[in-house]
């Protein structure tokens, strides 16, 4: 899957470290936030008196634990982000097994949002972290009206995200789709959760929604049911042609993870069984998820709370079995991003069933009040302040007025702009971030020596020496015109790097020498050029010469260039040097292109448009 | 695996990717011939064992894995390894009994060789381009390969065709893949278009033919007359066409009617209905052929087998599928089925004195079969190990 393989060592500890330092800084920030929305709320409280009304208001049950629920579900999802590796691992290690057997066009898509986290690894994974801390903080803060809805909003539009880009639609295109293993894709049950929040209150106050919930979860698990139950999918053997069946096959794999010994000797041991007893093994899958399926959709039909609160401890006790025996707790192993789908499910189908029984959410008194209490809620209390300007006045009293959930409720937003806004700016930033090339080829030499002289001819037929460059900075690199693999690559990389240096390209001047023994002749400095675009860029030199005057070069700068025998291209290091206008060797850089994907060559070229810049920088 | 030291010997990062790739491929190179002794047939007066597979180790190999005959020496082009494939140059001069490995030094050559001789003895060597590489470099020899130097590239990718190449003193003359011909006067230093792709069919000589798929160029008795052969679209039949400043392109009438095997330089292997007819130009006009070899098979490698005498036509042998082969030693001349080749023949050459050399490939092991005139064993006759740079061109 082309672009979802960064190149990247995820354990590369430049990156882990670029990683840490990113959440430490929008850590600082949103600690700032908080600190600034808490000071301005505490003294607009002091200045214009605010008091929080005692309203005699309770939200209803099931909405409660479906909010704070999934707020701590989106909570755990953002601390799994933080995880160190994630920054270079998600595109290869997520994404690419995620996307594994789906239709090409899903992988297309999932390939986008991967090459947009290759582009800028450390902004989109710490942008990842704050904007799921965000949305779940926001969801347990924010308990009513416009906030909820807001927040139940950035939910289902950060769940589509995760779903489409991270999941693969919880691969429900790729063959084996079953509940047991994830499907629909656990991030779809925080959609769903998100559209349920944004309903009005009022909704919650009567058992149509605990119907909904029920009856949709009934029909999920029918469904699901079917499917398990659906012949030739290799669910009802434990070995098929003696290769471990559907079921035993993923539980194996799971077993297979990094985790805790007891789990694992669980799950192994679960893994055996189905093996031996793949049948009796899908077969109470199947019944299991036929009856919960029935039992719901029966007492969503009847509003029969009792049946529903069977149904639910059946139903929830066969997903914590998969959670642990088979989803191996979704989140064990590599990098997993969150607990995958049966504890979101059981937290769907349990609010289903306490919403059957909605109970009074106001006092008598209170009820009246409209379905968005929240600004009914504020009841300022004068303190003979200054008086304020009448636009200003309202919204300085309900900010005054709004209790402490509210407060950090908004905070909770400055955190998921916080992650937002350097996500936003990944994507439409086409120029890759340079850490990347720094974790591929580590980091640069600095050096502060003279950087030998040469005279070789150009592919211009004109005699240069690098003491005629003197007054630009050179990026010398060395480049073998018949190479097959990193010369194109890192030619085109030097021209990217050209076009980010836009103006500043005037101080510069990109020289490669030919590294190539053989094949020494202008005509093939000149085919090299036209092969990679660099035949119009005006400050690009490719120098040649006699294999003695190129060997005298190469020994000077430290490049060993050798003919290998049968067939073999010639070998030479992958090494660019900064040279200062002085004609003082600065920099030192592998310039080895790594995989040579899109991400990876725009990232060198930025880290070889940097070098140059800060050459020139220090030469003004 | 190693790693090679920067200058100041500071930075052990400082690397060649490929250099470490050849160390680790010398090594893996060494399990390789390892294997591959151990599981060649042994000599004995048995014989090999015959092929039950087609010869070439894959498929886009077939076409270009061929020999070519000169007045002194003959050259032999097969792939080598697989996956990817490296292409090997192999000479055996004609005052020696072995087979020595001259692959030219410097490129990559895992897209494949187009190799063209003239009268004389140096060989000229289009390399394919592979990977990220667009053009084709070229290089040639005038000593048998113990010194190469470098010619001008051609503008782009050489057709995967063993006659797309021809060479004439300083004449040079490429078919391309999008079936372009491109021509040098000048040893390849410079390059002109003689033909795009359509021109021949657009022109009065090409009307019968329709869209001509060019795959190989020779030149003609007169350097300046360049051969264009390939298959007509219209019929599906050989078309060869001649070109030359004054005329033009002119259609050759063929003696046979069929498709087009081989082109090289005065000699074409055409399939027709009765079978494999070989035809060799007595110039560019006129064409004998020989009794058809009467087989429906594929041909999966071809070749030039060296003349009687210095100056007289040169033969041609073909590798047919399940170990078949067959060889046909001039004009006048009957074809004549050969034994079974031995397992992995890849080629067949001219061997020293009337023999009859089956050069065999097996991961990075060249065995050198020989056939002597009226014998009906293959006997092994050399093994060259060849040092394979595995992972030099990832």
């Amino acid at each position: 899957m082309p672009g979802m393989n960064s190149g990247l060592n995820p354990a590369s500890p430049i990156l882990v470290a670029a990683f840490r330092s990113a959440l430490l800084h929008q850590a600082l920030i949103i600690a700032l936030i908080f600190f600034l929305v808490l000071i301005a709320w505490g003294a607009t409280r002091t200045a214009v008196g605010g008091q929080s009304a005692v309203a005699a208001w309770r939200e209803p049950r099931a909405r409660r634990v479906l909010r704070i629920g999934f707020g701590a579900l989106w909570l755990v999802d953002g601390i799994l982000q933080a995880q160190p590796q994630m920054a270079g691992g998600l595109p290869s290690q997520v994404l690419q097994p995620a996307a594994g057997g789906s239709p090409s066009w899903v992988v297309s898509l999932v390939n986008f949002g991967a090459n947009v986290w290759n582009y800028h690894p450390i902004a989109a994974a710490a942008s990842s972290v704050w904007i799921q801390v965000g949305i779940g903080l926001w969801l347990i803060f924010a308990v009513r009206g416009w906030s909820l809805r807001l927040a139940a909003l950035s939910s289902v539009a950060w769940g589509l995200v995760v779903w489409s880009f991270g999941e693969a639609f919880g691969a429900i295109f790729a063959p084996g789709l079953t509940v047991l293993f994830g499907a629909p894709g656990g991030v779809l049950l925080y959609v769903v959760a998100g559209a349920l929040l944004m309903l009005p209150q009022r909704s919650w106050e009567r058992p149509a929604v605990g119907r909904l919930i029920l009856g949709g979860s009934g029909v999920f698990f029918l469904g699901m049911a079917l499917l398990q139950a659906w012949p030739g999918r290799g669910f009802w053997q434990g070995t098929v042609g003696g290769q471990p069946g559907s079921l035993t096959a993923m539980v194996k794999s799971m077993a297979g993870t990094p985790q805790p010994h007891v789990l694992e000797v669980i799950v192994a041991r679960f893994g055996s069984f189905t093996e031996s007893h793949g049948f009796a093994v899908n077969l109470v899958a199947v019944i299991a998820l036929a009856a919960a399926g029935a039992a719901f959709c029966v007492s969503a039909a009847r509003s029969d709370a009792r049946l529903a609160r069977i149904a639910v401890t059946v139903a929830a006790v066969f997903c914590l079995a998969d959670w642990v025996l088979v989803e191996d707790l979704g989140f064990l192993g590599g990098l997993g991003t969150d607990p995958n789908n049966m504890i979101p499910l059981i937290l769907l189908f349990t609010v289903g069933c306490l919403g059957l029984t909605p109970q009074p959410t106001a006092e008598p008194a209170a009820v009246a009040v409209a379905d968005e209490p929240e600004a009914a809620a504020v009841a300022p209390a004068s303190t003979g302040a200054p008086p304020l300007p009448g636009w200003l006045s309202g919204p300085v009293r309900a900010f005054a007025g709004a209790p402490l959930r509210v407060i950090a409720g908004i905070a909770a937003l400055g955190v998921i702009i916080v992650g937002a806004a350097p996500m936003a700016f990944a994507t439409v930033n086409k120029t890759a971030d340079p850490i990347t090339a720094e974790a591929i080829a580590g980091t640069n030499g600095q050096l502060d020596t003279p950087a030998p002289n040469f005279t070789l001819t150009s592919q211009y037929g004109r005699q240069v020496s690098l003491a005629s460059l003197r007054g630009k900075v050179v990026l010398l690199t060395f480049l073998d015109p018949v190479c097959t693999t990193d010369c194109p690559v890192i030619a085109a990389e030097m021209r990217v790097a050209d076009e980010i240096l836009g103006s500043k390209a005037r101080d510069a001047e990109l020289v490669a020498v030919v590294a190539n023994p053989t094949y020494t002749s202008l005509a093939y400095t000149r085919a090299f050029d036209l092969q990679v675009g660099l035949n119009t860029v005006p400050n690009w030199l490719y120098l040649t010469g006699s294999v003695s005057q190129l060997a005298s070069v190469w020994h000077r700068y430290g490049i060993e260039v050798e003919d290998l025998p049968a067939g073999a291209m010639a070998a030479h290091n992958d090494i660019a040097f900064v040279i200062s206008a002085k004609g003082e060797e600065q920099q030192e850089i592998s310039d080895d292109p790594g995989p040579g994907t899109d991400a990876t060559q725009s990232s060198f070229s930025s880290m070889l448009a940097d070098s140059v810049l800060q050459s020139i920088g220090q030469n003004q | 695996m190693t790693t090679t030291t920067g200058r100041r010997g500071s930075r052990g990062r400082v690397r060649s990717s490929a250099l470490a790739a050849a160390a680790a491929a010398i090594a893996s190179g060494a399990a390789l011939a390892g294997c591959g002794s151990s599981a060649s047939p042994p000599s004995s007066a048995a014989g090999p064992p015959a092929s039950s597979a087609p010869a070439a180790s894959s498929a886009p190999a077939v076409s270009l894995a061929t020999t070519l005959s000169t007045a002194t020496d003959s050259w032999a082009i097969v792939p080598m390894s697989a996956n990817p494939a490296f292409w090997e140059v192999f000479i055996r001069p004609a005052k020696s009994a072995t087979w020595q490995l001259v692959t030219p030094p410097g490129v990559a050559d895992n897209g494949g060789l187009v190799a063209a001789t003239d009268t004389e003895s140096g060989l000229t060597v289009a390399v394919r381009p592979s990977q990220d590489l667009d053009f084709t470099p070229v290089a040639s020899t005038a000593d048998a390969g113990a010194s190469w130097s470098t010619d001008g590239p051609i503008s782009d990718g050489v057709a995967a065709s063993a006659g797309a190449l021809a060479v004439s003193g300083r004449q040079v003359a490429a078919v391309l893949g999008n079936g372009t011909i491109e021509a040098s006067s000048n040893a390849g230093n410079t390059w002109g278009t003689l033909a795009r792709p359509g021109t021949i069919a657009a022109s009065a000589a090409g009307q019968k033919c329709g869209t001509l798929q060019v795959a190989s160029v020779s030149f003609g008795p007169i350097p300046s007359q360049v051969l264009a052969a390939g298959e007509c679209g219209a019929t599906g039949t050989a078309g060869l066409f001649a070109y030359s400043a004054g005329d033009g392109w002119q259609r050759v009438s063929l003696p046979v009617s069929g498709q087009l095997v081989r082109f090289g330089a005065g000699t074409a292997l055409v399939r027709a209905k009765a079978g494999l007819t070989a035809l060799w130009g007595d110039d560019a006009l006129h064409w004998t052929a020989s009794a058809p070899l009467p087989v429906t098979s594929a041909v999966t490698a071809s070749g030039g087998l060296a003349g009687a005498t210095a100056t007289s036509a040169g033969g041609m042998w073909v590798l047919l599928p399940g170990g078949q082969a067959a060889t046909i030693g001039g004009p006048g001349q009957q074809w004549l089925l050969l034994p079974p080749t031995p397992a992995h023949t890849s080629v067949l050459a001219s061997g020293p004195g009337t023999a009859l050399d089956a050069l065999a490939v097996s991961g990075s092991t060249l065995t050198v079969w020989q056939l002597d005139r009226g014998s009906t064993v293959w006997a092994k006759a050399q093994t060259i190990s060849v040092p394979i740079q595995l992972g030099s061109s990832s």
